[in-house]
């Protein structure tokens, strides 16, 4: 076509063979291939998280591939290998985190193995058991990025989030309580404990953590006691028993509540610490946070005292025995035990001024007026001793010595305290005594006698009774010579009288007979009335409803 | 010599057997018994080929990287790649198992992809050698290449068969998905592969020599 161009033609223009397309539709399933494989890729890159390290002690539950880390349990990563550390104390396991963990992996992130665990009266993680153990992690965002991990070996009870306050419990010993024994407030379960430890001087030292907004009810006053098992108590009211619940009984558990009168303290502070009570009870009684300690010295046998008895004074209680050693030997010649006793003085401040300053000189007073320390009996049944404060006026003069470990309150000894007790018992009944007046009744009665003695009537008297004597061994002679014959008739006469009664008697007698019937029926009729009386005993309504059958 | 159907420029037709005479200098012939679609060799035949080798490639990265089931027991979940799977049982003997799953699942897309590959540069390349066994290789392929399925259907039927709750419980992943597409584009690759190119130099050698 093209070729002839000889025509008129030639100056019109030649068409152009559009080259075909080379485009096939087949081409769209590549690209959209490709851009499948692009978005896999992509997503792929951005949804891999950080890697992670973590060295625990044990490998227990952990397992490469299927062992979770989970955070309020969701899943946030895995476990991707577990291996040996070079050194053989640990394993460490390699973890794949997702990526939006990255931001929460710092030094303050922490991570823990979650077991099944029956404890404190709570099962938890009972999912565990089915599918393995899992870690949890507890995010932070403070502090330096990190990627290398230690877990803890045990899981923390409260997880920081959770809003609440901790507070500081000092008890003399544990108890029953156990990390994550619950906290309760009239019964309502409000927290638990965290942790305890043992202070270097011995005490132990509780951390427990109260609920928001359970804690605004922790007042610097409040009181905490151990609330574990159950408390029996005897007294006039009857045998009470009291346990905070069942789950404090088995497991144990801390109550804490504020006195009424005490409602209006500041609240307390996190940390704020507080004293751990036995008991309620305990915790009811005054606290007497102040302790002084003073010696007493006894130079005789204080068999019977133990550390722990009481320090009585009036009946009332100062304070205790802490600690008792014996001290001396031959040379100084001095055998004696060495008591030292521990105080509250805030119970007695008249006596012991609480204030530090006046300590001493109000005590150095009292012991100046007499105060004196003896050994006295506390229970008269088991032999206890105690010690007692008293005031012994005519005490030898003592004084309070200063120079040991603490100050020294004189003694009295026991036998010296016994006699002046029963000088003074003896005086005070001899005082009852109303000498005078004896005194004077005696003089009265002496001159009496010296008048009475002296008087002319004496005299006469005497010769009176002599002719009354006289005249009386005249009626006596007259008498045995008129009274006999009379007296044998008399006799004769009652013989007979005698004889009569003895046949009325006889056996076979009408009286007797008649007597022995009467008897007989007497007899009868009583055993009719105990029958009644029984009867009547056992059916008082017969009285008015009559005998049934 | 016997002459092919090109050579006299004869038109077969594929679904009623005629055979016209071609008109030249068109694309687009119809059968005049049937109207069937006539062509001396299949329309863009590398073109489309090339395309769908290119994605069932792409796809087959995916298919093996990304798991093809999660096996849920006791509340525990595995996600199993296809070698994970052959893995899985190989360390627990099952080596016939493990063979079967790894040739259908692995060697023989893998196997298709190379060979369709390998006919489609040749072809391009005008390359005379060997061509009966390179048209045994492309008969092969597109033999062999449905019974990749297989392993599509094994999932299918766990996931439909366990379905235990809790106790035991089978998902399809994502890779099964892309394996299934890497089996389905690579039978319609092989389908759209001319073999008569193959042919074709040795023609063209033929009529050279003339």
């Amino acid at each position: 076509m093209t070729q002839d161009t000889d025509t008129g033609a030639e100056a019109l223009p030649q068409a152009v063979v559009a080259a075909k397309s080379r485009f096939s539709i087949v081409w769209l399933v590549p690209i959209v291939a490709a851009l499948i494989g692009a978005w896999l890729v992509y997503k792929a890159v951005t949804e891999t998280g950080p890697t992670i390290t973590i060295d625990f002690a044990t490998g227990a539950g952990l397992v490469a591939g299927k062992t979770k880390i989970k955070y309020k349990d969701v899943e946030i990563g895995h476990v991707t290998a577990v291996e040996i550390l070079g050194d053989l104390s640990g394993v460490r396991a390699t973890a794949e985190m997702a990526p939006g963990a990255k931001d929460y992996l710092t030094e303050e992130t922490r991570f823990w193995v979650v077991r099944a665990r029956l404890a404190a009266g709570e099962v938890s993680g009972l999912g565990t058991l089915l599918s393995g153990a899992y870690l949890a992690m507890q995010p932070s965002t403070e502090g330096k990025k990190q990627r290398a991990f230690v877990g803890l070996e045990k899981a923390p009870v409260i997880t920081p989030d959770t809003k609440g306050t901790r507070y500081v419990l000092n008890a003399e010993k544990l108890g029953s309580i156990d990390i994550g024994a619950p906290v309760y407030f009239r019964q309502i379960r409000v927290g638990r404990v965290v942790d305890f430890n043992m202070e270097p001087s011995g005490k132990i030292r509780a951390e427990v953590f109260v609920r928001s907004p359970h804690d605004a009810r922790v007042k610097t006053t409040t009181r905490f006691w151990n609330a574990g098992g159950f408390d029996v108590s005897l007294n006039a009211e009857g045998l009470q028993i009291d346990s905070e619940s069942l789950v404090t009984m088995l497991v144990g558990g801390i109550a804490f509540d504020t006195p009424a009168a005490l409602e209006n303290a500041a609240h307390a502070d996190t940390g704020h610490e507080f004293h751990l009570y036995d008991n309620l009870r305990a915790s009811e009684s005054p606290v007497y946070e102040l302790k002084r300690f003073y010696e007493v010295i006894f130079e005789e046998s204080i068999r019977g005292l133990s550390i722990g008895a009481p320090i009585d004074m009036l009946g009332f209680e100062l304070g205790r025995v802490a600690f008792i050693e014996p001290f001396g030997d031959v040379e100084s010649g001095v055998f004696a035990v060495r008591v030292v006793i521990e105080v509250q003085p805030e119970r007695y401040p008249a006596l012991m001024s609480p204030t530090d300053k006046d300590a001493e000189t109000s005590l150095k007073k009292a012991v100046a007026a007499g105060l004196r320390a003896k050994l006295s009996s506390g229970n008269l049944i088991t032999g206890q001793k105690m010690i007692s404060f008293d005031f012994f006026p005519n005490a030898p003069a003592a004084e309070m010595d200063f120079s040991g470990e603490y100050p020294t309150i004189p003694a009295l000894p026991g036998s010296f305290a016994e006699v002046a007790e029963s000088i003074a018992r003896i005086a005070q009944q001899l005082e009852q005594v109303p000498l005078q007046q004896i005194g004077e009744d005696l003089g009265r009665t002496a001159s009496g006698l010296a008048d009475l003695v002296n008087s002319p009537d004496l005299e006469k008297s005497l010769r009176d009774l002599s002719a009354t004597l006289a005249e009386f061994s005249e009626v006596a002679t007259n008498l045995n010579a008129n009274v006999s014959p009379a007296l044998t008739g008399v006799i004769e006469e009652a013989e007979r009288t005698l004889g009569s009664v003895r046949t009325m008697v006889d056996t076979n007698s009408a009286a007797r007979n008649e007597t022995k019937r009467l008897l007989i029926e007497l007899t009868e009729t009583a055993q009719a009335i105990r029958m009644i009386v029984d009867y009547l005993e056992r059916h008082p309504e017969a009285l008015i409803r009559g005998k049934g059958d | 010599m016997p002459a092919t159907a090109r050579e006299t420029n004869l038109l077969g037709c594929h679904d009623c057997g005629l055979v016209s005479r071609n008109v030249d200098g068109h694309d687009h012939l119809i059968c005049p018994r049937c109207n069937a679609d006539l062509h001396m060799r299949k329309p863009n035949s590398i073109h489309r080929t090339w395309a769908l080798v290119i994605a069932a490639c792409i796809f087959y990265l995916p298919a093996n990287l990304l798991p093809i089931t999660h096996t849920t027991s006791l509340g525990h979940v595995q996600s199993d790649t296809i070698m994970s799977g052959v893995l899985y049982f190989i360390s627990h003997g099952d080596w016939p198992l493990a063979l079967v799953i790894f040739t259908a699942s692995v060697a023989v897309p893998l196997l298709k992809l190379v060979v369709l590959i390998f006919l489609l540069i040749s072809v391009q390349r005008k390359s005379a050698w060997r061509n009966r066994d390179r048209t045994v290789l492309y008969r092969f392929t597109e033999a062999v290449g449905r019974w990749s399925m297989v392993d599509v259907f094994v999932v299918t039927i766990l996931v439909a068969l366990v379905k235990l709750g809790a106790l035991a419980n089978i998902d399809a992943g994502l890779g099964a998905v892309y394996f299934a597409l890497v089996v389905i584009i690579t039978i319609f690759a092989a389908e759209s592969f001319d073999p008569r190119l193959i042919w074709d130099p040795e023609e063209e050698d033929h009529d050279a020599r003339h």
